[in-house]
């Protein structure tokens, strides 16, 4: 390595270098040097006289305090809508704010609901919560917990730090399936005693005082301009709820003249009632279906009909339902009298005061159910 | 008799010093001043980078500071072997290349201002003794070292540019 000595010749024997800059910690971030640091600069100059050398002399010092950078992230957890359920309670999306600033600052933290244009993952918003609260993560435990994230502010985030921030929403009843709520999570940077920041950037420098400066602040909240101490990102929930429909038919299957040939309804004939429920496609799953249909009228007011008790073969088994979940949906016979003796999985099934009930039936989307049973014509 | 002589060598040390002073100063004298400005890049009205320096207002991690160094020699002899050192302020890197100065080669230092080079031969050496080339971020210190004589009277600038990390 080229020493310097060797440039300016053997006779100098007074190589002296003096460090006049200031020493300071090294606190270096990602978000970069802390705010209030002093930043000093001189310099020095060697030379000879005469082949004498001279007293090396300084430059005078530039200092200047290293400002307050007000810079920080929101960025959604959520790389998907967030499926919710109509009626749902504490429905949660999760953001991260980081702080890129070059000092500790609190956050207060807010949520706007879209209303109506695209929402964040696309598609068009069109519903609301009902409620939403902001909430913010305790430590105690990763992930929204109630009980625990209770804070409704951010408190004294240090530089290059981020924390969670959780939007818990409730929703109505009676939502359509695939509808969208968009929602955005507003966060407003302040002091970390809680004032207000102010922008210095566009003001005269007052020396040694350190200088609020706003940079690359901008997201999509409506209430969040280029470059203010705000922040914002947005995600989105999405409706899934089963899309059931339900029909009922009826077949004669036999009569006391024709026998199965042909049948007809008259006195003495069998008719054969189908109800079937369907799950749409892409709908959710639905589950503990219950289906009741009263045939009182007919039985018991008119007496037109009477309940046929044996659906196919075996006597005091007429309910026969097919179901996804109960003999992978091959028809099962259930008893009319029991409703705990021949169910099948979730499915239970009996015939009381003449009424047909079917219970805990479970479609996902695009399957179906079928309920059969007998009368007689009277 | 041997405190004598201690204080007769003492006294004879002192004048010697101030005789070297003396000299100096009827001989040559150049002072330096040092000045910072903060770059500032625009994009004008046609669309071209426009720089500015400007003296800071705010500055805050990742501006760029221009550093200058003014010399001049004040002296009535000229200056010999002249050379300008400035530390690299902690916090600030060194930005590739910035450095001039016109009738000076540069030399830069990693090892705090021990031994200064060409940025090709600065090499860093980690705990295993295993080296590799410096980076800018190594920088401690640059130097200015003057070709030719600074007669009296003459001036000039020498700069470079850091960020502030």
């Amino acid at each position: 390595m080229e020493i310097i000595k060797n440039i300016r010749g053997s006779s100098i024997g007074l190589l002296s270098i003096v460090l006049l800059v200031f020493v300071f910690s090294q606190s270096v971030f990602a978000a970069g040097t802390t705010q209030n640091q002093t930043i000093s600069n001189s310099a020095t100059v060697d030379y000879n006289v005469n082949t004498i050398a001279q007293t090396q002399l300084n430059s005078n010092t530039y200092q200047f305090v290293v400002d307050r950078k007000v810079t920080f992230t929101v960025v959604k957890d959520e790389v998907a809508v967030v499926s919710v359920t109509p009626g749902s309670n504490d429905n949660v999306l999760t953001f991260t704010v980081t702080n890129n600033g070059n000092d500790t600052f609190d956050y207060t933290v807010a949520a706007e609901q879209l209303v109506g244009g695209t929402a964040e993952f696309g598609g068009t918003d069109n519903i609301n919560a009902t409620t939403v609260d902001v909430f913010v993560e305790s430590g105690a435990t990763v992930g929204y917990q109630a009980a625990q994230d209770t804070a409704t502010s951010i408190d004294d985030l240090a530089a290059d730090a981020n924390i969670k921030v959780y939007l818990v929403s409730d929703f109505a009843l009676g939502l359509s399936d695939d509808a969208i709520a968009g929602q955005w999570l507003l966060v407003t940077a302040l002091t970390s005693a809680g004032g207000a920041l102010s922008d210095d950037s566009g003001s005269a420098d007052t020396v040694g005082t350190v200088q609020n400066v706003f940079d690359a602040m901008d997201g999509p909240a409506t209430g969040d301009a280029a470059n203010d101490a705000k922040f914002s990102d947005g995600a989105d929930y999405q409706v899934v709820t089963a899309s059931l429909t339900i029909t009922k038919a009826s077949t004669v299957i036999s009569d006391p003249i024709s026998g199965t040939t042909n049948p007809k309804a008259i006195p003495g004939a069998v008719i054969e009632y189908s109800i079937t429920i369907d799950n749409g496609a892409g709908a959710g799953t639905a589950t503990d279906i219950d289906i009741a249909d009263s045939l009182n009228t007919e039985i018991a007011t008119n007496g037109y009909l009477a309940f046929n008790t044996t659906y196919n073969v075996t006597a005091g088994q007429g309910i026969s339902i097919s179901s996804p979940d109960c003999n992978a949906g091959a028809y099962t016979e259930y008893t009319n009298t029991n409703a705990d003796s021949n169910e099948c999985g979730t499915v239970e099934a009996d015939f009381t005061t003449n009424v047909v009930n079917v219970t805990g039936i479970q479609l996902d989307a695009s399957e179906s159910a079928i309920i059969k049973f007998r009368v007689t014509v009277q | 008799m041997k405190k004598q002589q201690r204080v007769l060598l003492t006294t004879l040390c002192m004048l010697a010093s101030l005789v070297r002073v003396a000299y100096a100063d009827e001989g040559g004298r150049v002072e330096l001043t040092m000045l910072a400005e903060k770059e500032i890049v625009s994009v004008n009205e046609q669309g071209a980078q426009e720089i500015q320096y400007v003296v800071p207002s705010t500055v805050i991690p990742g501006d760029v500071i221009l550093y200058t160094v003014a010399y001049v020699n004040k002296g009535d002899e000229s200056a010999e072997n002249t050379y300008i050192t400035n530390k690299i302020p902690d916090h600030m890197v060194y930005m590739e290349n910035s450095a001039s100065g016109l009738g000076t080669e540069i030399r830069y230092s990693v090892d705090d201002g021990q031994s200064f080079d060409l940025p090709h031969q600065l090499m860093i050496h980690d705990s295993e003794g295993k080296a590799r080339l410096a980076t800018t971020k190594d920088y401690t210190h640059i130097r200015w070292l003057f070709t030719g004589l600074l007669d009296p009277g003459s001036e000039g600038k020498v700069f470079y540019r850091a960020r502030l990390n």
